[in-house]
């Protein structure tokens, strides 16, 4: 019965495709011109050298040392350290001649970021790839409004009834979501990859930023469903506003806390209020200490600092609601 | 047994009521056509009918049994205006279809967009409006239904296709479908309605079989003596449903004893009294239109 939402979404799955492909391709082109500035590997392959003398070692720290001493390549001393989860520290003295590339010349220095691979949750690459599914999801959204507008007599002389026709077009633009997801991540990994082989590891914070990824784009799109099923036309201004509110909210949301001014605290009232039911309030991605991280690094409090399990509880909860609402809206439109 | 029995249909929208009280009985395999000037509520009483809008007050039976979605199975509809998808070409509207309804005849569908010259491969956007309604038509004439409620379908059609699509109506009444269809174009409905309604101002003003109505009904008409003969006798006489007076010149519609009222006209003084058979549109502008002059004038 929803053959029109599949060839939607089959058009749209196609061109999302199609972009993320020429941003790939221009990823390749920025490779290809920053080839000469990436030879992060050279000091490994000293062990390569004639004479070379290698010795491997386990610290007490569980990480594995391989020391490299090159006496007849100007006498280069490497200690490669590799913590066991792909992080690699390089540190590098030159006693000769300063190689090409390096600025440091005659003494000792550490490669740092040019060396250290990426060590990543798992978790963490989900979780980007579902900021693309937003936008997926907003393209996506508000099918039954779109029916609405000038459709109806098709979608209601189908020998269906309404929810079950509202729940198999939900169905469809879910799996599209999921299949932008799965689409992004390809998208990223292949881009990551290209610059740097990042390890992938699983915490315990592993399944539910998994979670999160699925339920965020899945919750945005419930939302512009209950925002917009009772409308016939005039969707294009919600889904246009949603965006940039939604994405101020939570951060307005920490102003006039405490305050005793009567305005500060209605105004604090009514965006705690939006930024409740505001799916984006519990997708929140900063950065801490240099790692991609999910929860915020400063306190900011409230809502924002909730940890993962409980803001995965709420995005299901509200998406639920914004389906339902939906759902409701749908009953009730006439032709 | 009724195909179609919509029993006290009201639908209001706030203080306007665009049906009021409806009851019209369609019989299983008749062509039935609707008839209203616009604003005169069919359009609503389709959507009434097919649960599109919810009716204040009333039901509507298909088969004897109220609507269910399963009932679109055998209930095919062409609304007035264009719902196909503009960014969609007519073959993707076809396989739409062929995914809804297990009856849907591909081959005949086909077969029926090449007959209005259709290309499927264009898309709904290009097309005219005529060529929107058609392939409406073509598809809900492939359906195979065996209800096919059609909303003005020859708006924006040529007079080639108009033709086709009287002639597909035709020809589906034959193999027994129950046809309800609207149309401005009375001289259409004639030809093909064996039953008629019309609706003015959301009220049923007339129903019956076509050609009872026209043998029921005459026009009577006459050159009076003089501007001022009166009239008055004819305003209490129920054998006249209207008369219009212009001048000397009075129109009468009868309903019964067109010669007796022919016969009283000529005893009033009128000169030249003629019995005349009503066409449909004659008896749809005599129950719609308002009277032609404001001196003695009879409405009954």
């Amino acid at each position: 019965m929803a053959y029109v939402e599949w060839l939607r979404v089959r058009n749209t799955l196609r061109a999302y495709a199609i972009v993320l492909l020429v941003l790939f391709a221009g990823a390749l082109v920025v490779r290809v011109a920053v080839n000469s500035e990436m030879r992060g590997n050279d000091w490994e392959s000293q062990a390569n050298v004639a004479g070379a003398h290698i010795v491997t070692s386990k610290l007490p720290d569980g990480s594995e040392q391989t020391v490299i001493d090159t006496p007849k390549n100007g006498g280069t001393h490497v200690i490669i350290r590799e913590d066991g989860r792909g992080g690699k520290t390089v540190s590098v003295t030159e006693r000769g001649s300063a190689r090409s590339g390096v600025r440091s010349m005659h003494g000792s220095f550490t490669t740092g970021n040019a060396q250290h691979e990426l060590p990543v949750d798992l978790g963490y690459l989900l979780a980007f790839a579902a900021f693309p599914a937003l936008i997926f999801a907003t393209i996506l959204g508000a099918p039954l409004s779109r029916e609405r507008e000038n459709h109806l007599e098709v979608v209601l002389s189908k020998p269906v009834s309404r929810a079950s026709y509202a729940l198999e077009v939900v169905l469809v633009d879910i799996a599209a979501i999921i299949g932008s997801i799965i689409l992004s991540t390809i998208f990223m990994l292949a881009s990551v990859v290209i610059f740097v082989l990042p390890t992938f590891y699983i915490s315990d914070n592993t399944w539910w930023l998994f979670g999160l990824a699925l339920a965020a784009p899945i919750c945005w799109y419930a939302m512009y469903l209950g925002l917009t099923t009772w409308m016939k036309r005039g969707r294009g201004i919600v889904i246009g506003i949603a965006w940039p509110v939604a994405m101020i909210v939570p951060g307005l949301s920490l102003l006039g806390r405490g305050s005793t001014n009567g305005m500060v605290q209605v105004f604090h009232a009514v965006v705690s209020g939006l930024a409740a039911i505001d799916p984006l309030t519990y997708f929140q991605v900063t950065g801490a200490s240099g790692h991609i991280a999910m929860q915020s690094s400063l306190n900011l409090g409230g809502l924002l600092s909730l940890p993962l399990p409980t803001r995965l509880g709420i995005i299901v909860v509200l998406a639920l609601a914004y389906f339902a609402a939906g759902f409701i809206e749908w009953q009730q439109v006439e032709a | 047994m009724s195909s179609i029995s919509i029993q006290q249909l009201t639908k209001t929208y706030g203080p306007f009521a665009a049906v009021s009280d409806l009851t019209l009985d369609i019989p299983d395999g008749c062509v039935f056509g609707l008839l209203g000037p616009n604003g005169a509520g069919k359009t609503t009483t389709f959507k009434c009918m097919l649960g599109m809008a919810r009716s204040t007050s009333g039901t509507t039976l298909f088969n004897g049994a109220p609507l269910v979605p399963a009932s679109f199975e055998s209930i095919a509809y062409v609304p007035e205006r264009s719902v196909l998808y503009d960014w969609m070409t007519i073959a993707e509207h076809v396989q739409m279809t062929r995914h809804a309804f297990k009856a849907f005849d591909v081959a005949r569908c086909k077969e029926l967009l090449a007959l209005f010259s259709l290309n499927e491969k264009q898309r709904v956007r290009s097309l005219s409006k005529g060529m929107k309604t058609a392939v409406a038509v073509a598809i809900a004439f492939a359906r195979r239904a065996q209800t096919l409620i059609l909303d003005e379908p020859t708006t924006g059609l040529d007079p080639i296709n108009q033709r086709e699509v009287l002639n597909l109506i035709i020809n589906e009444a034959t193999r027994g479908t129950t046809i309800v269809f609207s149309s401005h174009q009375i001289g259409q409905v004639e030809r093909a309605a064996e039953r008629i309604a019309i609706l003015a101002r959301g009220r049923l003003i007339l129903e019956g079989a076509v050609d009872d109505l026209k043998a029921d009904r005459k026009i009577v008409d006459g050159i009076l003596p003089a501007d001022d003969t009166p009239l008055a006798a004819f305003s209490t006489d129920p054998r006249v449903a209207r008369a219009d007076r212009n001048g000397r010149i009075v129109r009468l519609v009868v309903i019964a004893d067109a010669d007796g009222v022919a016969t009283a006209l000529s005893a009033a003084g009128a000169q030249g009294v003629r019995i005349l058979d009503l066409n449909l549109e004659d008896i749809f502008i005599n129950a719609v239109a308002p009277a032609s002059s404001t001196a003695d004038v009879v409405e009954v």
